[in-house]
């Protein structure tokens, strides 16, 4: 019977790839992704009585899988672990009983490679030896061309049989003539579609119907479109949504540069794969870096480098960033040599949470950073590590500009810490907008940086090391452009100083807060947030006109579900009299506006024009630095979310970021009022019924935990925007792990047509 | 470049073939083999209830072995929804189709997947 199982599911793979085949188009890697079709695990979609569950490539009766999953896009060199499991315990325990790449047997290569590792970590080692797992580390395969791994495993006394199918395109080559030597990579964070219309519409305005000017990231030549997919969701978290693009394998929400394995009380020993700023490290001898607005060990910045399988991790992803092993502290020199060998230290790094990075006794923390409480308690990585690692380490704009240009550079930035603001948090650097009030470039409302409202002109919380007031401390937090440049000088001065021929560097920048202020639906903010970004995107195009070999994209790790509904009135939202939200009889006025309701309750819906009467915004930049010197202006744009939480809104922009949900106090306490909006946000406002899950609504699922307070992801596709040395590779519609691969190409790994299996190399680094 | 792995035999006889061997495989009565995790937080659960709600048959229970595992035989194929409840208390609903065409199914419950972010930094 068993047997005829597996002849099913060799059928199933035979048909399946037929039917996908035919239709498949020129970016449509379907057919290598298809095959085996068990499905072996639960998925939260529930529509009626049919539920859709977890499709896997895994045997079913055993569980048993193989990592990197089938269909990873790989190019020539890339170091991948290359791990074979069970997932379901058997009698006695498994073993492996033969692995073959293209035909070519490497069961004893594998065994003395597990043996070598040993038991543990290395080799990832499941705890019940019931269970088979061996992980083989850092193996490539080294020539281009099509690979079919199989590898069977005797579980019981049957042999249970699975494989595993890549298309390995050519290596990077920077010698090539044209390939990129430089690389700018920017991300959007949760920067749907939406959010760059409402970027060009509220920067660059529009007459008759015409734009006046378009986003520098729409002038690129090239434009494609990704799929945002998660290995285990459709919506995607910023995780895997950067992980997956950087290394060509499809990851799991919350996972960074690694698979899934059946040790789930480790999330360091999971199979890993190299990233494309690893490989150019690793191989080329490539400088590289990131620049961020998050907390520098968020999930964004964390992809390009960092190995984990718990995105939280963070005091352990910091010392991944700078390369930092030892058995004293978080990150283990014991049990993660292959880790060692694989992470590649960033060169430049900047953004925000010195509270991941420094010790709890390092009195910056509190006084500079305003950190009340927290800190590392095993090792000082910015006094201790990173200057011996010959990191220059910088903590404002002053001194980032003061540092020298031929050391690496480490810069950590005050965040988001007023006492009377919530929803950003103090690891994350202030928003652009609240930058530039700081700065006294823009006003809310008239209110500018010395107004009581703004909470700028006081004290900062904690101590004066960042200044002497709050505005103080956020004027010294460099805007994106500034880090950019100054990434850029000590890029360049690096690879100079490094003497290596073909030489190059690769540079993430991070916009964060484009995600962040879209969670608690700031949208106003994050719309500036893409400003900002837009405008680093104009500057490093400029400065970067007369190379010939660098190369620039734009993409999004995920969208949001927002979306422009049309204008409004600011005149109107502050003269509206309420009544949206309070109510004489007891019920909230839902519904509103109908031709029985002579009080017409909610001035606000009527102040809204939606569809052919939302005519066109009065941004207005009187001070010529490309941002809105305010964002309520006479008319603004109105934009709302698909899924959110219950809150309320008059659609003016809040002085100070608010959380919009009342289910945690200021001090982060659960207050279990989910479903009810921030007292303290626009109470005046239109109420919003949420559409998020609650624990608070009789007869709503049954959850415990969770920030259900703020609005989620959404399963969009995104664009990808580029130019320069090999951009021509980003057009077309494809998977996001094709992005790996396609910069791989844009590096010199150009080649027409992939070998067939026959002709392909072999699976190296035994 | 996609065509390369397609099958040479004629799709009607695959499909014929396909039908005789699922006629073959075992109809009803498949055991679930579940394991219960936390992938965010490195931790498998032991002692973890996971109660099964049939929509129309009857529910099932069974308790989380020192790896996390479960077993429940003898499911008759079908949607079901699980009530997982941890040895701290939090509980969390996920969801699970039994096939017909299994004799033994898998499926791992994984706290992090199945409730939203603890924090706003998890997304």
């Amino acid at each position: 019977m068993r047997s005829i199982g597996i002849a099913a599911a060799t059928l199933l793979l035979t048909l399946g790839l037929t039917c996908a085949g035919t239709q498949a188009g020129q970016d449509d890697d379907a057919p290598f992704r298809s095959d085996g079709k068990t499905r072996n695990a639960a998925d939260p979609i529930y529509f009626g009585h049919k539920l859709a569950d977890f499709v896997m490539n895994a045997e079913s009766e055993t569980g048993l899988r193989l990592l990197p999953p089938t269909g990873t896009e790989l190019f020539a060199g890339q170091r991948f672990d290359l791990r074979i499991e069970t997932q379901i315990p058997a009698a006695t325990a498994p073993r492996l009983a033969r692995i073959r790449v293209n035909g070519r047997d490497f069961t004893e290569a594998f065994q003395r490679r597990i043996t070598q590792e040993g038991v543990g970590p290395e080799s990832g080692t499941p705890q019940s030896e019931l269970l088979y797992g061996a992980t083989a580390r850092n193996l490539s395969f080294d020539r281009p061309g099509h690979y079919e791994v199989e590898a069977v495993v005797t579980v019981d006394g049957v042999e249970r049989r699975i494989v595993n199918r890549y298309d390995v395109a050519a290596a990077p080559n920077p010698a090539a003539p044209g390939a990129a030597r430089k690389l700018v990579f920017f991300l959007g964070d949760g920067m749907g579609v939406p959010m760059r219309t409402a970027a060009r519409i509220v920067a660059k305005g529009a007459f008759e119907g015409r734009v006046a000017d378009t986003l520098a990231m729409e002038k690129m030549p090239v434009h494609g479109v990704s799929r945002t997919t998660a290995f285990d969701s459709i919506i995607t978290d910023s995780a895997p949504g950067m992980a997956s693009p950087l290394s060509g394998m499809k990851q799991s929400n919350n996972a960074l540069q690694v698979g899934v394995d059946n040790t789930p009380e480790n999330a360091l020993d999971n199979p890993r794969i190299e990233t494309i700023f690893e490989y150019m490290k690793r191989a080329h001898g490539w400088k590289i870096g990131v620049v961020t607005d998050a907390f520098l060990v968020d999930a964004t910045p964390a992809a390009v480098q960092a190995h984990n399988r718990a995105r939280r991790n963070y005091t352990n992803i910091a010392q991944q960033m700078i390369g930092h092993y030892d058995d004293s502290t978080d990150l283990k020199k014991t049990g993660y040599a292959s880790l060692a060998a694989l992470s590649q230290p960033l060169d430049v790094l900047m953004g925000g949470g010195a509270v991941h990075w420094m010790s709890e006794k390092n009195p910056d923390l509190k006084n500079f950073y305003q950190y009340a409480k927290g800190g590392r308690k095993d090792v000082d990585l910015v006094t201790e590590v990173a200057p011996a690692q010959g990191y220059g380490v910088v903590r404002n704009l002053d001194e980032l500009r003061a540092a020298p240009n031929d050391r690496k550079l480490l810069g950590l930035f005050t965040g988001e810490f007023r006492s009377t603001s919530s929803g950003l948090g103090g690891d994350n650097l202030p928003g652009t907008l609240d930058r530039l009030i700081s700065r006294g470039a823009a006003t809310i409302r008239g209110k500018g940086v010395n107004d009581a409202e703004i909470g700028m002109n006081s004290a900062p919380p904690q101590g004066m090391g960042c200044g002497a007031t709050v505005a103080e401390c956020f004027r010294r937090v460099p805007m994106k452009t500034e880090m950019v440049d100054k990434a850029i000088t000590v890029l360049d001065a690096l690879v100079a100083g490094s003497g290596r021929k073909g030489g190059g560097w690769m540079l993430m920048v991070e916009q964060s807060q484009s995600d962040k202020f879209g969670h608690i639906l700031e949208y106003d903010r994050a719309i500036y947030e893409v400003i900002e970004l837009d405008q680093t995107v104009a500057a490093t195009a400029k400065r970067l006109a007369g190379d010939k070999r660098a190369l620039m994209v734009v993409t999004s790790d995920h969208a949001q579900p927002q979306t422009i509904i049309g204008v409004a009135l600011t005149g109107a939202l502050v003269g509206a009299p309420g009544g949206c939200f309070t109510t004489s009889d007891g019920n909230y006025p839902i519904t509103l506006g109908s031709a029985a309701d002579r009080d017409r309750p909610c001035a606000l819906q009527d102040a809204i024009g939606t569809f052919n009467d939302a005519t066109f915004p009065t941004y207005e930049d009187k001070n010529g630095d490309g941002f809105p010197d305010d964002p309520d202006p006479a008319i603004k744009l109105i934009i709302e979310d698909g899924g959110r939480p219950t809150y309320s809104t008059s659609f003016l922009t809040n002085y100070q970021p608010l959380k919009p949900s009342a289910s945690r106090d200021d001090n982060g306490k659960s207050t279990e009022q989910s479903a009810l909006p921030n007292p303290k946000r626009q109470p005046e406002g239109l109420l919003m019924t949420g559409n998020m899950p609650t624990r608070n609504v009789a007869g709503g699922a049954d959850k415990t935990g969770g920030a259900i307070d703020i609005a989620p992801h959404s399963g969009d596709d995104v664009l990808v925007s580029s130019q320069g040395a090999g951009a021509q590779h980003f057009a077309g519609y494809y998977e996001n792990t094709s992005i790996s691969v396609r910069l791989s190409r844009a590096l010199g790994g150009d080649r027409p047509r992939v070998p067939a299996p026959a002709k392909a190399g072999a699976l190296v680094g035994w | 470049m996609a065509s390369r792995w397609h099958a040479g035999a004629p799709l009607r006889a695959i499909a014929l073939a396909l039908l005789l061997a699922l006629q073959a495989l075992p109809a009803s009565a498949a055991e679930l083999v579940g394991r219960v995790v936390d992938a965010l937080d490195a931790k498998v659960f032991s002692g973890a209830t996971v109660t099964m709600r049939g929509i129309d048959r009857p529910g099932r229970a069974a308790r989380t072995d020192a790896n996390g595992f479960f077993r429940v035989p003898d499911l008759t194929p079908g949607s079901y929804v699980l009530d997982v409840r941890l040895p701290d208390g939090r509980a969390f609903v996920a969801r699970l189709v039994m096939l017909a065409n299994r004799r033994t199914q898998f499926l791992e419950l994984d706290y992090s997947r199945a409730v939203p972010p603890d924090d706003d930094e998890d997304y």
